[in-house]
């Protein structure tokens, strides 16, 4: 049954393919973060048809599976002759897909922002620009910290699936190691403990950061 | 449908604004009401809210280093006429000028045009404004709402800012609470600090709204008091006041106006408007406000 010794002879290998894992993570969220906010104003623009496509291309990338972009990106984009390695077509995947997420959450902390703010803007002649980043974004972001660090959470647990376009993250890696053996258990015990030992205590930081984010006055005190 | 809904509505505005008669302006004895060189002009201005005609046609004009106070009973436009200028909202017609150019159209290629961003920003340079609700930001403490639109706006060295806003915070007596966020000050004290903040800007029209309605009874002396000083000191800034507070009106104003269902019914100076009001409609309206001194 469970054997100790190939327990920690494949660790090691284990471990570096999780170094893959946390950068699709990293980059694939702040790829999503950056793109989140792009289709945010772009959803706001005053010009229609900019507005209503970018409502329509959000919508159907976020109502479309994940599984399903990342083949069409990983098989397609080679005919159209751009030719990415693996990780880097997953990571844009994984971005495009969690930024529809995330464009939504960055809309429910602008509308948060009292539209008085808006005024005072106004009234103190600030440009656009400046209304956008000294005023409204400042106040919009920190009470949907938490509800990114969800996201984040997710993303990471998602991250197995880019092993269907052949990137070796854990998953893929546990997959290898097990056929090589024929010992399945240890490898994705692992993988699962692995992935449970990032992602709990990141789920209580996201709980603590709620609670405090919630009550600012007593952050600022 | 929306075209033929928009026709159906548009008839029955028109209609409403037939019936509507303008009522002839009151103005008391030796008041200035027109100027050579007026520093704001309302030219039969209107304002509709959907089918609602908060304004009817406004004529004002207000000079240069005034102190006007509009009164009138809650829902008379008097707030939106002055949230017009500072372009918070656009009026349905008429014409607005700011030192002889007008606030919502420019002239290009000799033609009249609807105005844009960059016009709209050099005439908004000119106005200021304070909130019945303060509207501070608050992710940002005393001294940087006073400091960051001078630095940011006006392109002000930081250091010079700091300086000036400290001696702002002064005059309002909140220099003791520079670090402070507004979370953390009584209505009062931040109503304090938007004033600080909007005369810091240096606007030649301060337009106040209402801003001690929404402050707890025992400050709103301590704001009057500063509102006060400041109308005396600011000689050249002209100040347009939409207040409630009949007594601070009566001190400050060289000039109260009363607005009544979208027309200016009655002006005149502060003695002669408010001891011996023509219109019955403003005899209602003041004897309601001594009615309620004395409960």
């Amino acid at each position: 049954m469970w054997s100790w010794s190939f327990t920690f002879k494949v660790l090691p290998k284990l471990l570096s393919a999780a170094k893959i894992t946390f950068i699709a993570t990293i980059l694939g969220f702040l790829l999503a973060s950056i793109l989140g906010l792009v289709w945010t104003f772009l959803k706001r623009a005053k010009i229609h048809w900019i507005s209503s496509s970018a409502t329509a291309i959000v919508e159907f990338i976020r109502r479309t599976p994940l599984l399903i972009q990342l083949f069409f990106l990983y098989y397609t984009l080679p005919s159209f002759n751009i030719r990415l390695p693996a990780l880097t077509v997953g990571i844009i995947g994984l971005g495009l897909h969690y930024s529809t997420y995330l464009s939504e959450v960055y809309r429910a902390g602008i509308e948060a922002v009292e539209k008085e703010q808006w005024e005072a803007a106004k009234s103190l002649n600030f440009t656009p620009y400046q209304t956008w980043t000294l005023v409204i974004l400042p106040q919009a972001i920190p009470p949907i910290i938490p509800m990114m660090g969800n996201y984040l959470i997710t993303l990471f647990k998602e991250t197995p699936l880019l092993a269907a376009i052949s990137v070796v993250e854990l998953l893929q890696q546990a997959k290898i190691i097990g056929s090589e053996y024929f010992q399945y258990l240890e490898v994705f015990t692992l993988v699962g403990i692995i992935f449970f030992i990032f992602s709990y205590p990141s789920s209580l930081l996201v709980q603590y950061l709620e609670i405090k984010l919630k009550n600012p006055a007593e952050k600022r005190m | 449908m929306e075209s033929a809904d928009l026709i159906i509505k548009t008839a029955r505005k028109s209609k409403i604004q037939k019936k509507d008669i303008k009522p002839e302006m009151i103005v008391h004895e030796g008041t200035l009401t027109t100027f050579d060189n007026p520093l704001v002009k309302y030219i039969n201005v209107k304002k509709n809210f959907g089918e609602l005609q908060v304004l009817k046609g406004i004529d004002l004009e207000v000079g240069y280093g005034e102190k006007l106070t509009i009164i009138g009973s809650s829902g008379s436009g008097k707030t939106t006429l002055i949230r017009m200028l500072m372009t918070l909202e656009k009026p349905s017609s008429g014409i607005m000028e700011i030192e002889g150019e007008s606030l919502w159209t420019m002239k290009k290629n000799g033609k009249t045009v609807p105005a844009d961003e960059a016009h709209l920003r050099k005439m908004r340079s000119k106005v200021g404004m304070v909130f019945q609700q303060y509207n501070l930001f608050p992710h940002m403490t005393v001294l940087d709402n006073c400091t960051i639109a001078p630095i940011k706006v006006k392109g002000m060295d930081p250091e010079e800012a700091k300086e000036q806003a400290i001696q702002m915070l002064k005059r309002v007596k909140m220099s003791d609470k520079i670090n402070y966020y507004p979370n953390q000050l009584s209505g009062g004290q931040k109503q304090r600090v938007a004033i600080a903040r909007a005369v810091l800007m240096r606007p030649k029209i301060l337009l106040l709204d209402e801003v001690t309605s929404a402050l707890d009874p025992e400050m709103v002396g301590e704001v009057l008091n500063v509102l006060n000083e400041i109308a005396q000191e600011e000689k050249e800034m002209t100040m347009i006041f939409v207040t409630h507070e009949l007594d601070f009106a009566r001190e400050i104003s060289d000039r109260i106006i009363f607005i009544n269902e979208g027309y200016i019914l009655e002006q005149g100076k502060p003695e002669s408007i408010l001891n011996d009001p023509k219109s019955e409609r403003l005899q209602a309206f003041l004897s309601r406000f001594k009615e309620n001194r004395n409960l």
